[in-house]
């Protein structure tokens, strides 16, 4: 059943079980997961069942750290939440992300990866993906074609499935319209939770519709899933004015704040213009279907998890777009061989080097002459990097306050010195690997560890902001994402995690909310 | 420039034996390898020669000069290190095949050098540098048809 919020008298208080505010990816696979189960669920959406401008415009907020996306613009606000903008990339975080390791504070999780396998299993039918298979060998892709410096001991081939992608608003839509027990309000805008005198339960829940009017959402368990932003802004929002919120007694909510950077790590140009690539699946870089299982998975590099632990490097994704353009003509070197010049850019001298010192010129025009194909004349690589935890870097509540009264968040997202100086150690490692294997040499994008490549900025997957940790002092949920200091107040989606790996968020996100729902069937039995 | 990385005893023992055979036979082909201005010039030149077009090396030397440490910006400093390392035989394409066994040992190394952002060896580097500070005009070294660098003698 679906409800507008407009049409419920102001004064009204609603009844049920489980209140779930927000109907993105983590509140509907919650909802559902309850459907015609018996048990009553108010899923609350703040906006529509489509895009509203009036809706999107109250997710504005400030950014007073590092320059960040405008939050009006990098998620969603409508029935579906940021599923309806999503690519749709899928892949389990990797067992090292939920590891505390050196070199890397403030990591670890209560839980290993093993531990979450089978939610992320049930997840991938949710998720519209395949098999909850991410081994790259067994798509299709075969080793041998893999060139050395991805086949370890420092780089490997990875892979991500590609969903449809799931827009959870359409799809499942109509199966919520027809649950028994399951009311999506519509255009219910949370504005705070009411807890007891003590503070450890949450009577009530606010919530104001367009109109201003306000009603009062009583529930035994409530679960926050608005977004890793949201989710934040929410618990410091609870509670009276000048006071720190909800569940934050130590200081945690908003903090850690993380998104994944995007920047250019560099130019790799080849030894080998002909070099087989058959491996490297991403149709969206070049629009080349090498597998049949092209569609379906995408492969990258990454760092292997001995490399990440020995060297205390984050983890990332690497993935590059092959150059074909004019500027790039590392290929017009080598094809000269000894006879020309090259002309003098510095990947044709590059090139030239290569194939005067690195003993590579003849193989690659054997290789020309027995083998056609699309001569590449460089790979412009792309590095999607984890943000190392940060407790300086968080969301909080500015001054300006939206039309229901509500403070907007202010972002201050800052990153470390160490996220710089990992990023480059990776950078060198990666152009060190390459120029080991012969592939080619490597231009670093930047080879300054103070500053960043220009192009870096984080991306859409805010994460972080309410991280779960068994010590109230280090977390503000506990394993099973129940706030520490609230007994029937649950949060889900990434903000949870501890820490961001380099998997896209709502493979896990998902996983996670049908933990949830388990856990929560368990108490409600 | 370094990755970063811890240093591999291993391939220090490799580089070691992939080279001592040939070291073997220059120490004894030679009672002063350093010491022999005649010899040693003839040893840059094999070197040198392994660069198809001699000004696309020094191009690129020119900025692997900036590079390296002030005390290796003279072509008899480079060529006591290159020379100290690389085998050099009157076969240049042996002397190639080594070069660039070398170049895989230095990258897996991490004794690598950035030139304008780009990842080399530290041996092609020094390389491309000698190519820079010696000179194609060099006639001794390269032959009558370079121009515009300065001579520069090998002590």
């Amino acid at each position: 059943m679906f409800i507008d919020m407009r049409s419920i008298p102001a004064g009204t208080a609603i009844e049920t079980d489980i209140c779930i505010v927000g109907a993105g990816a983590a509140g509907i696979t919650i909802a559902r997961a309850f459907a015609g189960s018996g048990v009553r669920v108010a899923l609350l959406e703040g906006g529509a069942m489509e895009f509203e401008e009036e809706s999107q415009e109250l997710y504005g907020g400030s950014s007073v750290g590092r320059p960040y996306l405008d939050p009006t613009a990098c998620r969603l606000r409508y029935f579906g939440g940021t599923t309806n903008h999503w690519g749709g990339w899928s892949l389990p975080l990797d067992p090292i992300d939920f590891e505390a390791r050196d070199g890397i504070p403030h990591g670890g999780w209560p839980f290993g990866r093993s531990h979450l396998d089978p939610w992320y299993d049930r997840a991938q039918k949710v998720l519209q993906l395949g098999p909850y298979n991410y081994d790259p060998y067994g798509w299709g892709i075969r080793r041998a074609l893999v060139p050395a410096p991805f086949d370890g001991p420092h780089f490997a081939v990875k892979m991500l499935q590609s969903s449809p992608p799931t827009r959870f608003g359409t799809v499942y839509a109509p199966e919520l319209r027809a649950a028994d027990g399951v009311s999506v309000y519509l255009h219910a805008n949370a504005l705070g939770f009411e807890a007891d005198e003590a503070g450890r339960r949450i009577r009530a829940l606010r919530v104001a519709s367009p109109s201003g009017g306000q009603v009062e959402v009583r529930s035994r368990i409530y679960v926050l899933s608005s977004g890793g932003l949201e989710n934040a802004r929410l618990l410091l929002s609870s509670g009276p004015d000048g006071s720190q919120g909800l569940g934050n007694d130590n200081d945690l909510v908003g903090r850690f704040f993380m998104v994944h950077l995007e920047y250019s790590a560099g130019l790799v140009a080849l030894s080998n213009p002909y070099t087989d690539f058959q491996f490297y699946t991403n149709t969206s870089s070049n629009g080349v279907v090498y597998s049949p299982f092209a569609q379906k998975f995408v492969s990258f590099i990454g760092l292997t998890e001995d490399t990440m632990r020995r060297l205390a490097l984050p983890n990332l994704k690497i993935m590059w777009y092959f150059d074909y353009g004019p500027e790039a003509r590392a290929i017009d070197a080598l094809r000269r061989l000894r006879n020309e010049p090259a002309g003098g850019s510095a990947a044709a001298d590059i090139g030239a080097i290569m194939h005067d010192l690195g003993g590579v010129g003849e193989f690659v025009f054997r290789k020309a002459l027995s083998r056609p194909a699309i001569p590449v004349a460089a790979l412009r690589v792309r590095f999607s990097s984890e943000p190392i935890p940060n407790p300086d870097s968080r969301i909080g509540l500015g001054d300006e306050r939206d039309r229901f009264g509500m403070r907007r968040i202010a972002i201050d997202w800052r990153l470390s010195a160490d996220d710089r100086r990992k990023s480059l150690a990776t950078q060198r490692l990666l152009a060190a690997e390459i120029g080991r294997a012969g592939l080619g040499r490597m231009q670093l994008s930047t080879d300054d560890e103070t500053s960043w490549p220009d192009d870096m900025y984080g991306n859409e997957h805010h994460i972080g902001t309410t991280r779960m940790h068994r010590d109230p002092k280090l977390g503000v949920v506990d394993e099973n994402c129940r706030l520490h200091a609230v007994e029937n107040l649950y949060v889900a989606g990434s903000s949870v995690f501890a820490t961001a790996g380099a998997a896209n968020p709502t493979l896990t996100i998902v996983a996670l909310s049908l933990r949830l729902a388990d856990h929560i069937k368990g108490k409600l039995a | 420039m370094s990755a970063g990385r811890a240093a591999y005893p291993r391939r220090q023992f490799l580089k070691g034996v992939l080279l001592a055979p040939i070291f073997c036979r220059r120490a004894s082909a030679r009672a002063a390898p350093f010491g022999d201005g005649s010899a040693r010039q003839a040893e840059i030149r094999t070197l040198l020669s392994m660069f198809a077009d001699i000004e696309v090396g020094a191009r690129v030397g020119r900025r692997c000069v900036e590079a390296l440490p002030a005390a290796e910006r003279s072509v008899a400093r480079l060529g006591q290190i290159l020379l100290g390392d690389l085998p050099v035989a009157g076969d240049i394409e042996q002397t190639r095949s080594l070069v660039g066994q070398r170049i895989r040992l230095d990258f897996a190394d991490g004794d690598t050098i950035g030139v304008d952002g780009w990842v080399l060896s530290a041996t092609e580097a020094r390389l491309c540098a000698l190519a820079a500070l010696a000179g194609p005009a060099d006639p001794d070294l390269y032959g009558p048809s370079g121009g515009g660098y300065p001579r520069i003698r090998i002590e």
